[in-house]
């Protein structure tokens, strides 16, 4: 990097990274007040008690972290290994990346779930199983990421990757139908209504929106700070 | 019950019997003592269960994970402003 180009390159990240994300922080404040909502303004469920309102954390994150993050990573992989554009690379990076976060909250908050309604944090049942699988598979491709040098080996792979575990989701989703086993049956993605009080179903679909913006507040951030990274990285080896 | 009935022998029947009509005899000859009974079982809880511990946990837990990486991702940030 020549001399004059420091400056530049410096003002151009300042450009792309604000200091404070708004858009972040309004994501946060629309997550706050769905939590309120849920806690304060939404009854307990008659027979589960207060641990049912993690249902409005864990279930939003499920939905982001299962099934949208895991087309984002799919489909952009697949659009990759197709037009072999590094943005598309990036936006796959970025969801896989929240995504793990998201899924993780949904493993912890599932197991303190259980640990209340079953009596145990965990067990080998087909959709706790197989979530974990899902969980392990998004942190080998972030992983594998991290491990090979070269950019388009990496985004090449990493999209193979991405592409299956997509594979997984379908499989995880159907799981409740064909095994039997602790997990129940989803309340919101069925054929029909979901089963659940008007107070409780808004609060429910408020809190899923505002996890929804939160989940793309920061797949936002992340890919800004991955463009910035390859676009230094380019100009170091140049 | 009607299970252990099926599988007491005569001896034990009658063992039984006699401990019943012996023990109705004392009842009835025996004044009750009020003030000693054992008090009322209290009434059963009526409304869901106390699982508040658990639901606080939950949101810290997913707070405490949702922030860690929001905190990962400004130092990120931070690190990519101040490079030169």
């Amino acid at each position: 990097m020549t001399s004059a180009s420091i400056p530049e390159a410096q003002s151009a990240a300042r450009r792309t990274m604000p200091a404070v994300d708004w858009v972040l922080v309004l994501a946060l404040l629309g997550v706050g007040g769905a939590m309120v909502r849920a806690l304060r303004y939404t009854p307990a469920d008659a027979m589960l008690g207060a641990v049912q309102r993690i249902l409005y954390i864990h279930v939003p994150s499920a939905i982001q972290g299962m099934y949208v993050a895991c087309t984002i990573m799919a489909v952009c992989g697949g659009l990759y290994l197709w037009i072999k554009d590094e943005r598309l690379d990036r936006v796959a990076e970025s969801a896989a990346e929240v995504g793990f976060v998201f899924l993780t909250v949904v493993l912890t908050t599932g197991a303190i779930w259980g640990k209340s309604s079953w009596g145990t944090a965990w067990a080998w049942e087909p959709r706790l199983t197989s979530a974990l699988f899902l969980w392990f598979v998004v942190l080998s491709y972030l992983i594998l990421r991290d491990a090979i040098e070269n950019r388009e080996a990496r985004a090449r792979l990493s999209a193979v990757l991405g592409v299956l575990a997509l594979l997984l989701v379908p499989f995880i989703h159907m799981t409740v139908y064909l095994f039997r086993g602790l997990h129940p049956e989803p309340i919101a993605l069925k054929p029909g209504r979901p089963d659940m009080s008007p107070e409780m179903l808004s609060t429910f679909l408020i809190a899923n929106v505002a996890f929804m913006f939160f989940f793309f507040a920061l797949v936002r951030v992340r890919y800004q700070w991955a463009s910035v990274r390859d676009a230094r990285a380019s100009m170091e080896q140049s | 019950m009607i299970s252990n009935v099926v599988w007491m022998s005569a001896a034990q029947e009658s063992t039984v019997r006699d401990s019943t009509v012996r023990d109705s005899a004392l009842r009835d000859s025996t004044p009750q003592d009020s003030s000693a009974q054992v008090p009322a079982p209290a009434a059963p809880r009526i409304g869901p269960p106390d699982t508040s511990y658990h639901m606080k946990l939950g949101y810290t837990v997913a707070g405490v994970i949702f922030l860690a990486y929001i905190v990962l991702l400004m130092r990120r940030v931070a690190t990519v402003r101040r490079a030169p």
